[in-house]
Parts: C-alpha cells; sequence; structure tokens
C-alpha cells in the first residue's frame, strides 16, 4: 500500500523548490544573510579556551556540582556526559517548562540551586539582569567565539548585552523561526504562507490543534490579529485579540502542549497542522522522513512590520536561547566552563541534533567544524535547504522575541478563550 | 485521695499522649497547616506578587468571578462525581469477588489491580492515548485486520472519564474491600435461612455494614478527582479545562501567584465541604475496630 505521507506531493515540491531559488536569489542579492559556513578561527579559539578550562579546573578547589535549570537539549545526556566525563563534575539538570515559570523560581529563591539558566531571549535584557538574577560574563573571552556564528548573530549581538551595552549576560545558541507547523500533504504550504495565519485559524477550522505553549500561543494571535505583541496595546488592539484568541481556540481540533504527539497527529492526519509551531516542532518527524511536515511562516506580515528592507513585513517570531550564569550565592567555576564547553564544535553539534525529540539549529552552524557534523538528514530536518537557504528564508520573516508588556492582560483572555471553547 | 490520684493518672496518660502526638503536630503544623496559611497569604494579594505579606485584596477572588473559572470549577465538580460513581459501580462487585474467592485468585486480582501503580500516571495515561487515538493500536489493528476503524476515541469528555475511573480505581476498591470485611458471613447466611432475598440482604445488612468503607472509598476518589490534571491534559487534549489546570497555568505561564493560590483555596474549600458532610456519616473508630 502507499504511504502517502512519505510521498511528496506536487504541491510541496513546488513549494520547497520555489523557496529555495527565491531565497538564493534574494541571498545573493544581499538581503538574507547568507548562511554558509565560514573559515574556522571561531571553532579554533573555542577548542583551545575548553583545553584551558579544564586545565584550570583541574586544579581548582571548588563545588563539583552543577545545578542547570534549562530547556530540553542542555539537560540530557548527549550534552551533559561529556561534560561531567571531561570534568568530573556531577550535573543536575532540571528541564524548563516555560520561561515565565523559570523566571519565577529564579525569583522565588531559585538563586541559591541553580548555576545555569538557559531561556529564550529578551527575560536577561530585560529582567534577570536588572532583578539582579544572574551576573554578567567575561566580554573579552567570549567575544572570540561570535566568529562561529551565522550571519545576523555576529558580535555585538544586542540580545545578549544589557541594556547599557557594557555587561555580556549570556551566550547564544539555538534559534528557530516560529510560526505555524502543517502537514503539506494535506495543506498547502503555498496557501498557508500567502494566506497567512486565517489560512488555517479560519480555512483549516476545525482541523488545526493548538501547540499550547501559552505565551507563544498568545504572541502569535496577536501576529495574526495584525500587530507585534512586544509593545503597549490600544484597545482597539486588545479587543482585536481578544476576538482572535477566542477564535483561535474555538476553531481549533484539539489543544495540547505535547508537541510529539502532535507531530503524531499531523502525520496521520488528524489534524493538517498547528498553531504555533516552530521548527523544533516538526523536526522529529522531518527525521524519520515524515518531510511533509514542515514549519511555515506566512510572506506578509503586520503593516508595522513593514520596511524599506522587509516591504511584506515580517509575520513569524525568531526565538534565540541565551544560557546564563544565576547569581548563586555559593558560585562555582564549572558554570563558566560549561558555557565555554557548549561552543565546541561537538557540543554545539549535540545541543542542535541530539536532544531527544527536538532538533534546532544553533549558531554555531556558522563554523565549518560544527556544521560539517551535521548529517544530511539532520540538515534537512531543520529545514537547513541549499546554503541554509530554506531555513534562512523562514528566519528573514520573523521579528525578534521579546517581552510582551500586555502579557497580564492578555494571558486572562487566553485562558478564558480557553475555559470557553467547549460552551 | 482517690480523686487526686486520678487526677494524677489522667493528667499523666494525657502528658504522654502529648508527648506521643508532638512530632505529628510539628509535621502536620509545617508541612500540611504552614503551605495551606501561605497559599492562604498568597490568595490575597494583589497579581505580580511574589511576597505573601502585602498589602490584602479580594482583586483575586473578584476576578474569579468575572472570568468564567466556574466553568473549570462545573467541569471538576462534575467529572469528580460521574467518575466516583462509575468507580463505586465497577469496584463494589469486584470487592465482593475479591473478598468471596479468597486464595490464588483473590491475590491474581489484587496484583492486577495493584500493578500499575508501579508506573507512573502519566506514562499510563500517554499508553492509553496510543491506545485510543487515530492510526493508534485499537484503530490501526481494526484497520487492519477489518479495513476499518473508529478514528481517534480521545479528546472527549468521555476519554477523561475513563482515564479518571482507570487511574483512581485502586483508591476505591481497597476502602470498599475493607468495608465489606466489615460483614460477617454469618450474618449473611443467617439472614438466607430467615428467607430473605438476595436483594433484601444487599440492601439492609451489605450496604449499611460495608457504608463506612464506601463512604472512605468514595470521598477519596472525590477529592483526589477534584484536582484530576493529567486525563484532562492527555485524553481530553484541552476539549474542556478543569481547575487544576486552572492553578497549573496561573503558577506557571501566568505568573500569578495569588491567582493560582485563590484558586486553590477556593478548590480546598469545595473538598473541605465535601469531606465535612461525609466525615459526619462515618463512625472512624468503628472502621478501624477501635470499638
Amino acid at each position: 500500500m502507499t504511504n502517502v505521507y512519505r510521498n511528496f506531493s506536487s504541491s510541496r515540491r513546488d513549494f520547497i523548490r520555489s523557496t529555495a531559488s527565491l531565497a538564493a536569489t534574494v541571498g545573493a542579492a544581499g538581503m538574507l544573510p547568507a548562511m554558509s559556513a565560514r573559515a574556522d578561527s571561531g571553532a579554533d579559539y573555542a577548542n583551545d579556551l575548553w583545553e584551558r578550562t579544564k586545565a584550570e579546573l583541574a586544579g581548582g578547589n571548588h563545588r563539583m556540582e552543577l545545578n542547570i535549570h534549562a530547556w530540553e537539549g542542555y539537560t540530557e545526556e548527549p550534552v551533559l556526559d561529556p561534560f561531567s566525563r571531561q570534568t568530573g563534575a556531577k550535573v543536575n539538570p532540571q528541564m524548563l517548562i516555560s520561561d515565565p515559570a523559570a523566571v519565577n523560581n529564579l525569583r522565588g529563591g531559585g538563586t541559591k540551586t541553580w548555576d545555569v539558566i538557559n531561556l529564550n531571549n529578551a527575560w536577561q535584557r530585560k529582567m534577570l539582569y536588572p532583578e539582579g538574577l544572574i551576573t554578567p560574563l567575561d566580554k573579552d573571552k567570549y567575544q572570540p567565539l561570535y566568529e562561529m556564528n551565522v550571519p545576523g548573530f555576529e558580535w555585538p549581538y544586542h540580545w545578549t548585552l544589557d541594556v547599557s551595552g557594557n555587561h555580556l549576560l549570556g551566550i547564544i545558541q539555538r534559534y528557530g523561526p516560529s510560526a505555524m507547523v502543517i502537514n503539506s500533504d494535506l495543506i498547502s504550504a503555498d496557501t498557508v504562507e500567502k494566506g497567512g495565519y486565517a489560512e488555517m485559524i479560519e480555512g483549516a477550522a476545525g482541523k488545526y490543534a493548538i501547540l499550547d505553549y501559552e505565551n507563544w500561543v498568545i504572541m502569535h494571535a496577536c501576529m495574526a490579529a495584525g500587530f507585534t505583541p512586544f509593545r503597549k496595546h490600544t484597545d482597539s488592539e486588545m479587543a482585536a485579540y481578544k476576538e482572535m484568541i477566542f477564535k483561535i481556540f474555538k476553531n481549533a481540533k484539539k489543544v495540547s502542549d505535547d508537541q510529539a504527539a502532535l507531530g503524531r497527529d499531523m502525520i496521520t492526519g488528524e489534524v493538517v497542522g498547528c498553531f504555533p509551531g516552530s521548527v523544533y516542532t516538526a523536526s522529529a518527524a522531518r527525521l524519520e522522513g515524515e518531510t511533509q511536515i514542515m514549519n511555515v511562516v506566512p510572506i506578509e506580515g503586520p503593516e508595522e512590520t513593514k520596511t524599506a528592507s522587509h516591504p511584506n513585513g515580517r509575520a513569524g517570531i525568531i526565538w534565540i536561547e541565551v544560557t546564563s550564569l544565576v547569581a548563586n550565592p555559593s558560585p562555582t567555576p564549572l558554570a563558566d566552563a560549561f558555557l565555554v564547553y557548549c561552543h565546541t564544535p561537538e557540543a554545539a553539534y549535540r545541543v542542535g541534533a541530539k536532544s531527544p525529540g527536538t532538533l534546532n539549529p544553533v549558531v554555531q552552524m556558522g563554523s565549518n567544524d560544527c556544521l560539517s557534523k551535521w548529517s544530511k538528514d539532520e540538515l534537512d530536518a531543520i529545514q537547513w535547504g541549499e546554503g541554509g537557504s530554506w531555513l534562512g528564508s523562514l528566519v528573514d520573516r520573523c521579528i525578534d522575541f521579546d517581552i510582551n508588556p500586555d502579557y497580564d492582560a492578555m494571558h486572562d483572555m487566553y485562558t478564558e478563550a480557553k475555559r470557553t471553547r467547549g460552551s | 485521695m482517690d480523686s487526686q490520684k486520678s487526677i494524677s493518672r489522667v493528667w499523666s496518660s494525657l502528658s504522654s499522649g502529648l508527648l506521643c502526638s508532638a512530632p505529628l503536630f510539628v509535621l502536620l503544623g509545617l508541612g500540611f497547616f504552614g503551605p495551606l496559611a501561605l497559599v492562604m497569604l498568597y490568595s490575597v494579594q494583589p497579581r505580580g506578587s511574589f511576597s505573601p505579606f502585602g498589602t490584602p485584596t479580594l482583586e483575586n477572588y473578584i476576578d474569579i468571578i468575572e472570568q468564567a473559572f466556574y466553568l473549570s470549577f462545573g467541569w471538576s465538580l462534575l467529572l469528580a462525581i460521574i467518575s466516583t460513581a462509575l468507580l463505586l459501580i465497577i469496584c463494589y462487585p469486584l470487592a465482593l469477588a475479591l473478598k468471596r474467592y479468597s486464595g490464588g485468585m483473590a491475590d491474581t486480582l489484587t496484583l492486577l489491580v495493584v500493578a500499575p501503580l508501579f508506573v507512573a500516571e502519566n506514562i499510563r495515561l500517554q499508553g492509553w492515548v496510543l491506545f485510543f487515538d487515530k492510526a493508534g493500536f485499537l484503530d490501526g489493528s481494526l484497520n487492519y485486520l477489518f479495513g476499518f476503524g473508529p478514528g481517534s476515541l480521545v479528546n472527549n469528555v468521555p476519554s477523561i472519564v475513563f482515564g479518571m475511573v482507570y487511574i483512581y480505581l485502586p483508591f476505591m476498591l481497597f476502602p470498599v474491600l475493607l468495608g465489606l470485611s466489615n460483614v460477617p458471613t454469618d450474618v449473611r447466611e443467617a439472614a438466607l435461612d430467615l428467607g430473605a432475598s438476595k436483594w433484601r440482604i444487599f440492601r439492609d445488612i451489605e450496604i449499611p455494614l460495608a457504608m463506612p468503607g464506601i463512604l472512605i472509598g468514595s470521598l477519596l476518589c472525590f477529592v483526589i478527582s477534584l484536582g484530576a490534571f493529567s486525563e484532562a491534559k492527555f485524553l481530553g487534549k484541552g476539549v474542556i479545562v478543569t481547575i487544576a489546570q486552572d492553578i497549573e497555568s496561573a503558577f506557571s505561564y501566568g505568573q500569578n501567584w495569588p491567582r493560582g493560590s485563590a484558586l486553590a483555596v477556593l478548590l480546598i474549600i469545595l473538598a473541605g465541604t465535601a469531606v465535612f458532610f461525609a466525615m459526619r456519616k462515618i463512625d472512624l473508630n468503628k472502621v478501624l475496630g477501635t470499638r
């Protein structure tokens, strides 16, 4: 029997081909970041720095336990075991369930427990550092590591710096575009990209799922309503958001925060796609050969995102994880060593490709030493494309993740919409 | 003189009793009443507060009334009532069978009931999702064998009730079994000899004698069902929201500990009311055989 889910539909093939060629064309014109890897001075520096760090650790008298509070990927054996083996440290990881919950953990006394915190960008610059919950890194030591990064993440990268620009607040590694994920056998990627969020919310009413990462649902509901979430909103925008969030829940077939289950639902055809969704939502299924599951970002964004360089605006949101040192009253040098270790090409590759259940691009893929470790299937799983052009085209349609000043009121509306969806 | 001796005896038994129970009082005070007091303090703090000692306000309770939280309370209450009733219907005959077929069969049945408790609740529920979901074990097998299947059987309220009955079954079964152990076999036999029908024996002898166990099992299941979370999350897939999910959301994504605390206080009051009324019907000394 033919497995329809394993066969590329012509529309998807056309879409991928057209996206890749478009990205290549625009990239050649200098409008898209060229994602190809560069010479490896950064990687050499990372390896040297790691060797020196290990030597320094060996002679020190310090706490040999490292407590990490991080998203999945940083909390599992593929990343932690080599670090433990090379340093002799005992690593105690705790996986995050959400950025806000982790911030609350630190505020509630978690600084005494944790040494390393890994969150999406903006929290460090706008909340953690001003509230004294994280400590700055040695700028001079980390700056040369930026040589490894893909374009768009060069030094100085503002999300890792404090407002004054004087203090380095963390390292960057995983990133990804976020908008929607679809099964392109069931709903045309081209249609969704051209039609925007409405193609899912209204066009596929009763057939899509909500990936229930609450703050991300709220952010994308704003984008779907026609404005960005990261500024104060007028009363009419709040009303538009309320209407949109109620519609999103009313029209959804199911709601789940289990992205693996939703990936399965998309493969079986239980749902045609999920809102919102990122590369991490699709990558595990894609690695299994289900390449019809893909992250899509609408071509046209809200009016306020339209600029001369982006006349169509930006409809997606890019997240960039920043890993920082917690202001632990009894710090250990293992924490800083862990951040150095994460920059070694092998560790960076493992963070991106060996996390259970999800693969994500890492900024260090700008280095040949790191990029060359990725297999063709792994690169396809993260929608890398020729020279990174596919991923680059998705990222280019995204605004940076930030803090939503109206989050409290919007979260109230979100929970009310969720409660009343069945009534 | 006698009265002095008797007072002294009472005092010495009282003080030794107090001494013996002191560790328990301390444990309860720190481990139970302490967090409870903290939750109550947080529930009257303004939104965004991460300290329990600010100026008290009732805004959280007002918000709860205004924002349709009655739906979550209503669903939790309804699910708790339905699942408790179903558990009673399922567990009573099962407990009867366990009591009557003592020996190998009873041991096997007990093992079957207890064994799932050794596996985490979430994993067991995920197992049922894979069983009932579209292209899951049931749907896939039927499709393979007969060319058709039921599709997805999750993402609805009955699947949530199924999950709750499955998870909480031991919490009803063993108290009911304890209750039935209060029914002496010779009393049943005497009633039979005197010509009582099976229905009359069930109604007038078994149920009244087993009532303490039935009430304890029902109370236990009702209270833990009120706080059910995973069944609605995994099997319901958002078809409804229980109050425990709202509390979790307030404490995590909502960054609103006071709101979560206020919801928790209301849930505690709801559960406490049920316990209060049920305990009036239960003579614990009789159940425990101390009188």
